[in-house]
């Protein structure tokens, strides 16, 4: 436990050194900005010729807010992932500290605990902001946007775990790349489950929003209390639980992955 | 102490070692010798776990080198390394003395007993992005060096060393080997090996071509270069 304890320390302070965090550092604070202008708008809505009431409407648009940032948090994920293992492999560091009696499974986590404390750390800051000034300005409960942000951390686990993977087998701009896709057509195939239709739904996207990872949806299925009016027709376990369930398969893709690595050529 | 037996190591385009055995007694010196590419870098790989024979057996003191526990007590210096640049050198060697299992009240002892014993006991709370090549093989000697290992596997160990560096390196090697460690020294440099081993396996394109003390190997008339020469062109 002392050898992972450090090893996560000096991956944290890897990660913190990135430039990466500089562009994060400000992006929170512009997104912080939109949150504050998001959550104070005001006016007089109608829809259908009847007049609406705002905080009728803020769940919903509490909810993309929320889906939106969880997605920049996993992106964030992703992207520092892409080379954070791979590069300890490169320069010969896995190589020092893997000739200590410590095993691959460790250095592995480790390195991957210093990725997801930078992107929770932004997530909280972000969604603890949105989340906050959602219940002051709009009277939005806490409790579904707690479980939504718990959705959003599994979901940056899952993509800092594939995105890790990758890392072993692709260049890093082919790693990002992949992944960045992979989360943008993951959220449209979320997204599209929720456009009303005649006939069921069928196709690629169809199968990759059944399933594959729920990123965009699972968060929206914890927020379902934030929207009473809009039938999302989700069930938050099932969507959290499969969140989970692909979180294990990414965390088992990654540790075998890396055993199977031939270290120091 | 270390044991190789029947390894065959193939890579996807070539074959780097071809049905060797070998065996590392404990309290022992031994020298790898041989041309560039004649295997002896795989030989350390295959000892730390960094990559699985393809066929044949490995033991690190009964252990297969998978299993962690078979580096505890080992220091390892590998040929090349880039060290974490923004960390001192005090502070990469508490790290390392954390992942070695040293108790956190003996890391500073340890530490200062390997920087003492490499000569680098003054640059202490140096950056290493500051310190010369040299000095950095030097941390990288120390690092090896932490804790007072038993087994100690040595790439190149004097690869960017200037000559005093290097005769420094062979003395701490030889301390080692006078203190009962047992000593793997992977190296191109016979006069290195010649100085610091009392046993040496000659490689040659993946094969073991010789093994044995040095009088055992070198003729009455030959130099351990002439030897070696013949061993290998044979």
């Amino acid at each position: 436990m002392r050898a992972f304890t450090a090893l996560s320390k000096e991956a944290l302070l890897d990660a913190i050194r990135r430039r990466i965090v500089a562009a994060v550092i400000l992006l929170c604070l512009f997104s912080l900005m939109a949150i504050d202008g998001f959550t104070s708008c005001a006016g007089n809505v109608s829809l259908n010729g009847e007049d609406v009431q705002l905080a009728e409407m803020a769940g919903a648009s509490g909810a993309i807010l929320f889906v939106a940032l969880g997605l920049w948090i996993a992106v964030l994920a992703a992207i520092l992932a892409s080379d954070h293992l791979q590069q300890t492999l490169e320069d010969g560091s896995a190589n020092l500290s893997l000739a200590r009696p410590l095993s691959r499974n460790t250095f592995a986590l480790a390195r991957l605990t210093g990725v997801l404390a930078v992107a929770l750390l932004t997530g909280a800051v972000l969604l603890g902001s949105a989340a906050g000034l959602l219940n002051l300005r709009s009277g939005l409960a806490l409790g579904p946007a707690l479980i939504a942000g718990a959705h959003v951390g599994v979901a940056a686990f899952v993509c800092a775990t594939f995105s890790m993977t990758l890392s072993l087998w692709l260049p890093r701009l082919a790693t990002m790349l992949t992944m960045l896709g992979f989360i943008a057509t993951m959220a449209t195939a979320n997204l599209m489950s929720f456009v009303p239709r005649e006939e069921p739904w069928t196709g690629s996207l169809a199968l990759l929003d059944r399933l594959g990872p729920p990123l965009a949806k699972a968060p929206i299925a914890a927020l379902a209390n934030w929207m009473p009016v809009a039938e999302t027709g989700l069930n938050p376990v099932l969507s959290g639980a499969a969140l989970w369930i692909w979180a294990g398969l990414g965390c088992a893709a990654l540790l075998i992955s890396f055993r199977r690595v031939e270290l120091g050529r | 102490m270390l044991s190789l037996t029947n390894v065959t190591k193939r890579y996807t385009s070539r074959t780097a070692l071809s049905g060797i055995s070998l065996e590392v007694e404990a309290g022992s010196t031994v020298g790898l010798l041989g041309p560039n590419g004649a295997g002896k870098t795989t030989i350390l790989r295959l000892l730390l776990g960094f990559t699985q024979p393809t066929s044949g057996s490995v033991l690190v003191r009964g252990l297969e080198p998978s299993d962690p526990e078979s580096r505890r007590g080992l220091g390892y210096l590998p040929e090349r390394m880039i060290l974490p640049e923004r960390m001192t050198v005090r502070g990469l060697l508490h790290l390392h003395a954390d992942l070695a299992g040293i108790d956190r009240g003996d890391h500073v002892r340890h530490a200062d007993e390997a920087m003492e014993q490499v000569g680098i006991g003054d640059r202490a709370e140096d950056g290493i992005g500051t310190l010369s090549k040299g000095l950095r093989q030097r941390v990288g000697f120390a690092q090896a060096f932490l804790g007072n290992p038993g087994l100690l596997l040595l790439d190149e160990p004097t690869s960017g060393l200037d000559p005093i560096g290097m005769r420094d390196a062979r003395e701490w090697i030889a301390a080692l080997r006078d203190r009962g460690a047992t000593v793997l020294v992977s190296s191109h440099v016979l006069s290195e090996v010649e100085r610091v081993c009392d046993k040496v396996a000659i490689l040659n394109e993946g094969h073991v071509v010789a093994t044995g003390s040095l009088p055992e190997l070198v003729g009455d008339s030959e130099t351990l270069e002439d030897a070696f020469v013949r061993l290998v062109q044979k």
